[in-house]
């Protein structure tokens, strides 16, 4: 990778917009320029600046290549260095660098100010779409909560797989749960699980062929009667999702005599 | 019951810190004893680190879960009292609670102080009771191991996708916060989920808090203006969100994560307790304090060696520079020794 794309392509994907990263550096000019004591301007600038020059340094780039190697998880590690800088704490103290001159209500207002300044300049978390009220104190989707109902207490292991929207708290919730794939892994059948429209058959025989016995899928009425159509038995339904389990007969017996029909063939 | 329940959890994140933080600076220097939040945090280290120094040799013993708790548990009421019975002379909660009551804000010290209250409010509402859809990949592997080492009562040694028996992850086994989710909820009584999306993101928010009173403090000598610096931070925190690297997703969306407590608590304390180490002569017990932090550094994730070991050097390079002559040798010796030790057994058996 080409170090100075690799350098650029991590800044963009760090900051995001301009703002805060304007806000940064226009307050290390700021302390520079308004800090009288030279022990603090030192200590801030110096410590920031050096920070920098270790970040975007040849040396730390291969120096992480040999820790992490490579691969998609690079640039997110490397990302992690810029918590060494105190970024918010350096516009913090800026602001009050140039606050603290005032007093009583004058003081107030521009504190009040700088707060619309610093808000305008960034975007909120809690405003995502992403961020949302949880429905439970587990805060985890209520769908998971009531399928960890549907098996009894007895059950030691619960071979199972699921949705791609449900692969990474199935276990989080109960480690009974044994599961074929993890949440990057056979995506195609999980997210088979989660849409519409399923090709039953290869979910069935993926479930087979990793001993699964129960599957979770996507509820829809045409699904549900699919899948019952292919043997399954329902062990619950959620808002939004089904509980089969796939260990019948029918499907069984079909495997089989596909076997015996190739066989004879032969 | 949910009461009942809380408990425990009040003890080990309030109680005990404050016990374990009069022990470490018993008699070291009488005006640290005015610093209660740095007392605290320093006693939270140290619960912290602790936890890590018996883990790891525990998960590489493979000895049970079960064990680890009770051990630490005894470790941590015998230290809670040694504490009580060489400070209670000394009084310091009736020295906290009087130095409280003394203290009189001028009227606009209590705005800013509203209004600081206000943005921390509503900070921790949302830590309560909002929860992130996505970015929560890493639970799939953190959260699902404190519900592992709980059930199978053993460290480190579950599949997270299957639920079998593996062998060791040395990755996993070198810090200890998945299992210290899995101690606080073994002790609790809460479900995994419970300690690590709701009361773990409460609890070191006002934690983090803290860290950041105590970071006013050091900067600033007037009231006004650390309060003002702390609203400025809250703000700052609230509308941070310009990627998913920044401090204000770590505090305020994944807080439960090991990284994310290094990277909005033990960073930032460490790097403005620092300077004034370096400066004061060679005290054997501040060097036991950075001992601490680094091993509660290193106890939440793998990284946390490799940043602590770059604050200490860079600080190191700034302080000696500005001096023109290389002093705090032996602190950055001593804090540096045992995130070096991690790394190093990270790099062999990796």
């Amino acid at each position: 990778m080409d170090i100075l794309q690799f350098f650029y392509n991590m800044t963009n994907i760090l900051w995001g917009t301009y703002g805060f990263q304007t806000l940064f550096y226009f307050s290390l000019i700021l302390i520079i320029t308004l800090e009288k004591e030279k022990i603090i301007r030192a200590r801030w600038f110096g410590y920031c600046g050096c920070m920098l020059l270790m970040i975007y340094n040849p040396i730390m780039y291969f120096v992480f290549i040999f820790i992490f190697g490579t691969g998609s998880g690079f640039i997110p590690y490397y990302c992690r260095l810029f918590c060494l800088i105190p970024i918010v704490f350096v516009i913090a103290y800026a602001v009050v660098l140039i606050l603290q001159k005032k007093s009583g209500w004058k003081k107030f207002c521009c504190t009040l100010l700088m707060l619309f300044i610093i808000a305008i300049s960034g975007h909120s978390a809690y405003g995502e779409s992403w961020f949302i009220k949880a429905s439970n104190v587990n805060k985890v989707p209520a769908d998971v909560i009531e399928i960890c109902t549907f098996f009894p207490e007895s059950a030691s292991c619960i071979p199972i797989m699921v949705p791609t929207d449900l692969t990474v708290y199935m276990r989080q919730m109960d480690s009974r749960f044994s599961m074929p794939y993890g949440r990057n892994q056979n995506t195609d059948i999980s997210n088979q699980l989660q849409s519409e429209a399923q090709n039953i058959e290869l979910i069935l025989d993926y479930a087979v062929e990793t001993e699964t016995d129960y599957i979770v899928s996507l509820y829809t009425e045409e699904l549900l009667a699919q899948y019952v159509n292919w043997g399954c038995e329902v062990i619950g339904i959620t808002d939004k999702y089904m509980v089969l389990k796939q260990h019948c007969p029918k499907h069984i017996s079909m495997v089989a005599e596909t076997n015996i029909t190739w066989k004879n063939t032969r | 019951m949910f009461l009942l329940k809380c408990i425990p959890l009040v003890i080990i994140f309030f109680v005990v810190p404050f016990f374990l933080g009069n022990l470490l600076i018993y008699k070291k220097n009488p005006y640290m004893e005015c610093l209660s939040c740095e007392k605290y945090i320093l006693g939270h280290f140290a619960a912290l680190a602790l936890f890590w120094v018996l883990c790891v040799p525990m998960a590489f013993l493979r000895t049970s879960f079960t064990f680890l708790a009770i051990v630490y548990s005894i470790c941590l009421i015998f230290l809670c009292c040694i504490s009580f019975a060489i400070c209670h002379k000394e009084r310091p909660l009736s020295k906290m609670v009087s130095k409280v009551k003394r203290l009189q804000f001028t009227r606009f010290e209590k705005i800013y102080l509203l209004l600081f209250l206000l943005l921390l409010g509503i900070q921790l509402y949302f830590a309560m009771f909002y929860e992130s859809t996505v970015w929560s990949y890493d639970d799939y592997d953190y959260v699902v191991r404190s519900l592992d080492t709980i059930t199978s009562d053993h460290m480190s040694t579950i599949n997270v996708i299957s639920g079998e028996e593996i062998s060791f992850s040395f990755k996993r086994v070198l810090n200890s916060w998945d299992i210290y989710i899995s101690y606080l909820s073994k002790l609790s009584g809460f479900h995994v989920t419970t300690v690590a999306h709701t009361i773990i993101p409460t609890c070191f928010l006002l934690i983090g808090y803290l860290v950041y009173t105590y970071i006013a403090k050091q900067l600033f000598d007037q009231r006004e203006n650390r309060l003002i610096f702390l609203c400025i931070l809250s703000v700052a925190f609230i509308f941070g969100l310009y990627s998913p690297y920044s401090l204000t997703f770590r505090l305020l969306v994944t807080l439960w994560q090991g990284k994310a407590v290094l990277s909005s608590i033990v960073i930032p304390f460490l790097i403005f307790f620092l300077p004034d180490v370096y400066n004061q002569d060679w005290n054997s017990r501040t060097a036991f304090d950075l001992l601490i932090i680094s091993m509660a550094a290193c106890s939440l994730t793998m990284m946390g060696s490799g940043m602590s070991i770059i604050i200490y050097t860079v600080m190191l390079f700034v302080i000696s520079l500005y001096r023109r002559n290389l002093i705090g040798l032996r602190y950055y010796i001593c804090g540096c020794v045992i995130p070096a030790l991690q790394m190093l057994l990270y790099l062999i058996m990796r």
